[in-house]
């Protein structure tokens, strides 16, 4: 319970900001524990499954904290629109250069599956709805469908565009606002909501889609 | 996308309203609350299908994120505990429940064939060594307890690093899956602001009113994900198939959650509403408190007390699980907020910063209680942050406060329990078990309730710094509730209705405007709360005003000349405090309109509204404030209840009202509501007269009524006709006095509307007509004894027609001694009476009463005359109006006669109830009152009757001020009582006693000041009273020691200038304490720094003053006397042309001249105190009549323009206008005559 003491900040104050600005790394370490769940759970939802087991998201968070260090000078330039989303891309990167390292590069480029601005790709968005989509069946009866399920659904994900994925995940696995997905996909505040909600609708008729889907999640 | 869609969201035209929804809708799944899908089709039909379609993909992914991060949370965790299927002796069955600290499962013990439950502490919960060993001692020691309410601990092992410990599986419920169901049935609450996080709340939460197949199926689907947000390590398993019945008989619309219920749920829910309940409730408290005394005394700590780890069985036995284990969640990195949740809503407030004993554990245990009682948890916020601060700083809440249905008894326990201050609640387990035992065996309860002020006191004792802004935010939460509660009554139904819809919409990232909503839900039970807290408030109000303790809580006139400028003793942070109170009543007068009932309401709040715009010097808005509470209140007339309290209350609302008016300078005004105020009181019928409490009302309004005509020169006006001011009766226990029937109060008698109600022109009992003295009234044209003192004003002030007669009425004496007082001034037009310059007025009438000129003269000279341009005109001037003969005479008599009945009545309540400091302070008061009012045949005359009634006052508040040694309010007094000086005492007090009087008031100033240094009237009482120790000293010719006393002066008042820029009464006292310095230093040949002293002065009062603007309505009476003063000083200062430049700006707003003559709104000579000098002041810069002992004014000329002559040296600076002319007017009218005094 100690990390609960009432001082510690909860929320992104100018005056932690300026201290940041002003190069002080322990308003960086507040900043950063505040969005430090939100870019927690980016990363559960983003890492690749075949590093689960050699990195923890925890690992990536500590290595991304090391590099934000590293670059408090740019901050100013470069979190000017949001702090988060400035973490955010760190932390990216950080998965970027850790998968290169453990995966290697050599099955599909890094950069591909993160781009450095937008932090989404197509094909990683996808794997990981897909297979957070498939986690929630764990019973017995789910599991023996899931071999067939999961390539259904990979099947049904890749038929909705990739922006679409993005904009479910980002808003739901990674709890950003509206603005923030705006920001990572870097289009209009307009064109992300629009873009949120035509995504629900084809998700809902893709699970839709699939037999058994929102039957065995009942279950 | 309409605006009727979202009334409470941020609306951007960017932003489709379904992606709104659906932000809100899972901003609400990740808090753990469960929105129905139907909920938000229902509210936003218009978008009602595409919102039927999309949230079930919501509620699907949001629960799948919910089970995926609970999975990987910890992958060391799933990975040992999921696979777990034997661990040494322990044969796992099945996982039961599932927590921040581990699993439980229930396991086969093999060797002895029994089950038992185990928890596997999870890997992270047990982060290093010290920690595991700490776990297995604690767990040791734990397992030492025996109790037939603590759930017993077989052991503790570790296998393949997994540590567990062994406990009796117990077949029950957890406390918190209780409250849940019961809050459903007891249907206290709408379904959104949920906070508990049970998975059984969840569950069942879940499809509450939804019939929505996707979202229950995925919602059902996450019910065996642990939620996150709390810890239940035993799953309720128990479902009775009986209890369905049972809940369709109690009307709950969800039997199928119902069915989930566990027994203990449904028997407790069966006893809802009953007295039965609360007992249960009782011995459930007493069960655990029992336990805990017990491990208490074997020197274990629970800490972790909360609904989940009290499981309650079948037999309403209550097993608690779980002791000591909260150690070890300090010790580990568990960062899941839902743990702490969890556990923080039922933390004592000293637990935060690591103290925790044995009253820490009752705290929580009455927070529990608390939750028991009210269906709702004590400390209801979602977020961490604000729970945080609601654990931290929240004073105990009242169950009762949200359910009135708690017994008061029950309700009291709890609020002890839970006490902020650890020595504030029981002091042992035992103590509390004991005392809820008591109530149940009916006896009367241990513990006392705390007082709304004592608990604002405990807090604030806590948390000096918070105080003013965390208790106001507090305070706002309960007003919105309370305001919001009245306006429903009317419509309830639709009121609900709406009240839901917009909790549904509200932005629930606002934690504050949630609490407000579940504030309005709850305050929607329940229209008592309404009267609770807004006693609560009164209470408050009243607590700040005594904190403010320059500020008596009842009426505290100013003595002084300060009083009708405005003037601000408060600090800030209680400024502050009151604003936002003030906001409050504000919102609540507003909705309360409409019905008597509601006027009420409506009047108890524009009075809160007047007392605090008073206090905040704001007197305009006070008066305002307190018309309108009259007014309600009048309306509310037919529901009263209970006469002797309407009228009482009536009288205090006008006193209030007389002193705001007479702050504000409008002492016409004044006069009238203490008139009216003594009126409503003649009329008690005489058993209510004759209490302590209407005889002291009665007195203070005496008081009052005197003091404010003497201080604004009313004592030239007649008062109504009083018989009490006059008989010898007066207004006596006897109950003798005339009961008038004027028609104002509800003594009437006839039932009939109050202007219906008046007597056919003659006296109800006789009294008066038989005891007044012929000479009051005989002069009058009006009927004696129907006098309607209010005159026009009451009218004015839209009082309403019930509340006096109109002037049709037959019955109605013709006139009203008022008016004819004015209709008897020569221009007729009594509302201009006050603001006509007062040569106009007095009309070489000089023969007041038959007194000499220099008889009236005596009075005043050599005096400043400070305290108000109407007395001290009124008092130097021969002017008695042209009326009747004998008028003046008979008003002073009846204010003398005020005087005297006041002193009697207040002497007879001291002499009866000697310990009542008020009364005492009121007699004091009524003391100083008469001599600092001297009248023709009041003791103020005669140097030594002042000086015995002043050592009398000084007596009296010696002795308050040393029984309470606190109370600063007795002590300020004493100061001023102390500082008083008056031309008669001077003859008469040797130098020596002045001078020791004086010292000691600015000794006792002094301690003051130190005291509190933010209290600007602290600041100001020491500069004045060391300005008049100066004037002594000067007059004594100590010279030097003068000067260094003003200096001190200059410094004291500077300060309470700057502290307070605003507020015109300290320029006052600075700019004359200067001005005293310039004409020593003028004497002791400085001109120089005479002149800069001046300017100094000219600044002081300069810098402060608003430009006049001619299009503007006239500047209030404070700013007319400021100018008043400033043309004075630059007059004084040679800058004639200033002067007269101001001079001639100020007569334009009025059109019949100049409506303040300078030294009208000055007086530096008052005959209370200023410093005045010794003879032989050069007259430079003092009127030559301001040698105090010398015997009499040129009688030729009106005082104002004596005064204003300009001494030998000098003549030509102040005198300049010569003595009356009559085509442009005299000099004093040409200088501003503030009715504000000053």
């Amino acid at each position: 319970m100690t990390d609960q003491s009432p001082q510690r900040p909860s929320e992104e104050t100018p005056e932690l900001v300026n201290r940041v600005i002003r190069g002080d790394v322990a308003a960086l370490s507040e900043l950063f524990a505040i969005h430090r769940p939100r870019l927690w759970r980016m990363v559960n939802f983003r890492i690749d499954p075949r590093l689960t087991g050699r990195v923890d998201a925890d690992d990536i968070l500590q290595e991304a904290w090391l590099r934000a260090v590293d670059r408090i000078d740019s901050f100013l330039r470069d979190a000017s629109r949001s702090t988060f989303i400035w973490f955010r891309m760190i932390v990216t990167q950080t998965m970027v250069d850790l998968h290169r390292r453990h995966v290697g590069a050599q099955k599909r480029s890094a950069a591909k599956e993160f781009s450095i601005h937008g932090g989404w790709s197509s094909d990683s968005t996808s794997v990981s709805l897909a297979r957070h989509l498939l986690g929630h069946l764990s019973s017995p009866s789910a599991a023996a469908m899931r071999a067939e399920l999961s390539s259904q659904l990979e099947t049904a994900l890749s038929t909705m565009s990739d922006i679409d994925r993005e904009v479910l995940a980002l808003r739901h696995f990674e709890e950003l606002s509206n603005s923030e997905t705006a920001l990572v996909l870097e289009m209009s505040e307009q064109a992300a909501s629009a873009r949120y909600v035509r995504a629900l609708a084809r998700l809902r008729h893709v699970l839709e889609a699939i037999p058994g889907f929102m039957d065995g999640g009942k279950a | 996308m309409t605006e009727r869609d979202f009334p409470d969201v941020d609306m951007t035209d960017e932003r489709a309203t379904v992606d709104l929804v659906a932000d809100e809708f899972a901003e609400r799944f990740r808090r753990g609350e469960l929105p129905s899908v139907t909920e938000y089709v229902r509210r936003y039909p218009d978008h009602a299908d595409e919102l039927q379609d999309l949230l079930p993909a919501v509620v699907m992914m949001e629960q799948l994120k919910k089970k995926d991060e609970s999975q990987l949370e910890s992958l060391e965790r799933q990975a040992a505990a999921a696979n777990v299927r034997q661990l040494g002796d322990f044969r796992i069955v099945r996982e039961i429940g599932k927590g921040g600290m581990g699993v439980v499962y229930e396991a086969e013990q093999q060797s002895l064939g029994r089950h038992i439950a185990l928890k596997v502490l999870s890997p992270t919960a047990l982060g290093s060594e010290t920690s595991i060993a700490r776990f297995r001692r604690e767990a040791e020691t734990v397992a030492q307890l025996h109790h037939t309410n603590i759930v017993p601990i077989f052991g503790v092992g570790e296998e393949n690093g997994l540590h567990y410990y062994v406990m009796q599986l117990i077949d029950g419920q957890p406390l918190s899956d209780v409250i849940s169901g019961l809050r459903e049935r007891s249907g206290s609450l709408p379904p959104a602001g949920r906070s508990s996080r049970t998975q059984a709340g969840i569950s069942s939460q879940v499809d509450s009113g939804s019939t929505d197949r996707s979202a229950r199926a995925a919602v059902d689907a996450a019910g065996t994900a642990d939620s996150p947000l709390d810890e239940t390590l035993i799953y309720p398993k128990v479902n009775s198939p009986r209890l369905a019945s049972e809940t369709n008989h109690l009307g709950s619309d969800a039997t199928e959650r119902a069915s989930l219920r566990a027994s203990a749920t449904e028997r407790l829910g069966g006893l809802l509403r009953t007295e039965d309940y609360w007992h249960s409730v009782a011995e459930i408290g007493v069960q655990v408190a029992r336990a805990l005394d017990y491990a208490h005394r074997h020197g274990v700590w629970h800490r972790d007390i909360k609904p989940s780890n009290l499981l309650i069985d079948d037999d309403g036995i209550v097993w608690m699980v779980d002791f000591g284990l909260a150690r070890l969640a300090e010790d580990s990195e568990l960062t899941q907020t839902g743990d702490l949740l969890g556990t923080l809503r039922y933390m004592a407030p000293e637990q935060l910063s690591g103290k925790f004993d044995e009253r820490s554990d009752l705290c929580s245990l009455g927070l529990t209680l608390f939750e028991l009682l009210a269906f709702r948890p004590a400390h209801a916020a979602t977020l961490r942050t604000q729970l945080l601060q609601q654990v931290t700083e929240a004073r105990p809440r009242s169950p009762r406060a949200i359910n009135p249905d708690v017994p008061r008894d029950l309700d009291t326990i709890v609020l002890k329990a839970t006490a902020h201050d650890p020595a504030h609640r029981y002091q042992t387990a035992g103590e509390l078990a004991d005392d809820l035992q008591r109530y149940l065996d009916g006896f009367p309860i241990k513990a006392r309730r705390v007082g709304l002020v004592e608990q604002l006191l405990r807090w604030q004792r806590r948390n000096p710094a918070l105080a003013a802004t965390s208790l106001a935010a507090s305070v706002l939460l309960l007003a919105v509730a309370v305001s919001s509660t009245w306006g429903f009554v009317a419509t309830r139904e639709a009121y609900r209705q709406l009240e839901n819809e917009q909790q549904k919409v509200i932005d629930e990232r606002d934690n504050v405007r949630l609490e407000r909503q579940k504030a309005i839900a709850e305050g929607l039970r329940a229209e008592e709360n309404l009267d609770f807290a807004l006693s609560a408030f009164e209470e408050l109000l009243g607590e700040i005003s005594a904190r403010s303790s320059a500020i008596s809580v009842d009426f505290d006139l100013e003595d002084e000349d300060l009083s009708s400028v405005t003037m601000t003793t408060i600090p800030q942070e209680d400024a502050d405090l009151l604003l936002r109170l003030l906001d409050f009543y504000k919102g609540f007068a507003e909705k309360n309109t409409g019905s008597p009932k509601a006027a009420t309401y409506a009047a108890k709040a524009q009075h809160a509204i007047g007392d605090i715009r008073q206090r905040l010097g704001q007197f305009d808005e006070a008066v305002a404030a307190y018309d309108e509470a009259i007014r309600q209140y009048a309306e509310a007339s037919t529901l009263v209840t209970d006469p002797v309290e309407f009228t009482t209350t009536l009288a205090r609302l006008l006193n209030s009202l007389g002193v705001a008016e007479s702050r504000r300078g409008d002492f016409r005004k004044a006069w009238l509501a203490h008139s009216d105020a003594h009126e409503a009181l003649l009329e008690l019928p005489g058993d209510a007269r004759s209490t302590t409490d209407s005889r002291f009302l009665l007195a203070q309004t005496l008081n009052l009524q005197s003091s404010i005509s003497l201080r604004a020169g009313l004592d030239e006006l007649p008062p109504p006709e009083r018989p009490g001011f006059n008989s010898p009766a007066g207004f006596g226990r006897d109950g003798g006095f005339a009961g008038r029937g004027r028609g104002f109060g509800f003594f009437g008698g006839d039932g009939r509307q109050p202007e219906q109600r008046r007597p056919e022109g003659g006296p109800r009992d006789g009294f008066d007509a038989e005891d007044r003295q012929p000479g009051d009234r005989g002069a009058h044209d009006g009927d004696p004894r129907h006098p309607d003192p209010r005159g026009r004003d009451f009218r004015d002030r839209d009082s309403g027609p019930s509340r006096h007669d109109g002037p049709d009425d037959p019955h109605r004496p013709k006139a009203r001694p008022l008016a004819w007082l004015f209709s008897a001034r020569r221009d007729g037009d009594p509302e201009r009476w006050f603001d006509r310059p007062f040569d106009q007025r007095d009309g070489g009438d000089r023969d007041r009463e038959g007194r000499s000129p220099g008889e009236w003269k005596n009075r005043d000279r050599g005096s400043d005359g400070r305290n108000g341009p109407r007395e001290s005109e009124g008092a130097r001037g021969p002017k008695g109006p042209q009326g009747p003969g004998g008028l003046p005479g008979e008003v002073m008599d009846a204010m003398n006669s005020a005087q005297r009945e006041a002193r009697s009545l207040l002497t007879e309540l001291v002499a009866e109830v000697p310990d009542n400091p008020r009364y005492q302070l009121e007699l004091a008061r009524s003391y100083l009152n008469a001599i600092r009012s001297p009248r023709p045949g009041s003791p103020g005359r005669d140097g030594k009757a002042v000086r015995a009634d002043l050592q009398k006052a000084i007596a009296i508040l010696d002795g308050l001020a040393a029984a309470h040694p606190d109370d600063d309010v007795y002590r300020i007094e004493l100061a001023d009582a102390l500082a008083f000086s008056s031309p008669e005492l001077e003859r008469f007090e040797p130098e020596e006693a002045e001078q020791q009087r004086l010292a000691r008031s600015v000794e006792i100033a002094r301690e003051l000041y130190a005291k509190s240094p933010e209290v600007s009237r602290y600041a100001d009482r020491l500069g004045r009273s060391l300005r008049a120790l100066a004037a002594a000293q000067s007059r004594s010719g100590n010279d030097a020691a003068a000067r260094e006393t003003l200096r001190e002066s200059i410094v004291v008042l500077q300060q309470a200038v700057d502290d307070r820029p605003g507020q015109f009464a300290y320029r006052f006292s600075l700019a004359r304490t200067l001005e005293d310095t310039a004409r020593l230093q003028r004497r002791s040949e400085q001109r120089d720094e005479a002149r800069k002293s001046l300017e100094r002065a000219i600044s002081v009062i300069q810098s402060a003053l608003p430009e006049l603007d001619e299009s503007e309505p006239p500047p209030p009476p404070a700013v007319r006397g400021m100018y008043g003063m400033l043309i004075t000083l630059l007059k004084v200062a040679d800058r004639h042309e200033d002067a007269d430049r101001i001079r001639d700006r100020l007569k334009r707003f009025s059109p019949d001249g100049p409506p303040h003559s300078g030294r009208d709104g000055y007086h530096p000579n008052r005959p209370d105190g200023p410093p005045r000098f010794r003879d032989g002041d050069p007259g430079r810069f003092g009127p030559p009549d301001s040698g105090p002992r010398r015997p009499g004014p040129p009688p030729e000329r009106p005082p104002s323009a004596a005064r204003d002559q300009p001494a030998e040296k000098a003549p030509q600076s102040t005198a300049e206008p010569p003595p009356p002319k009559s085509d442009d007017r005299p000099d004093n009218r040409d200088r501003p005559e503030s009715s504000a005094t000053e």
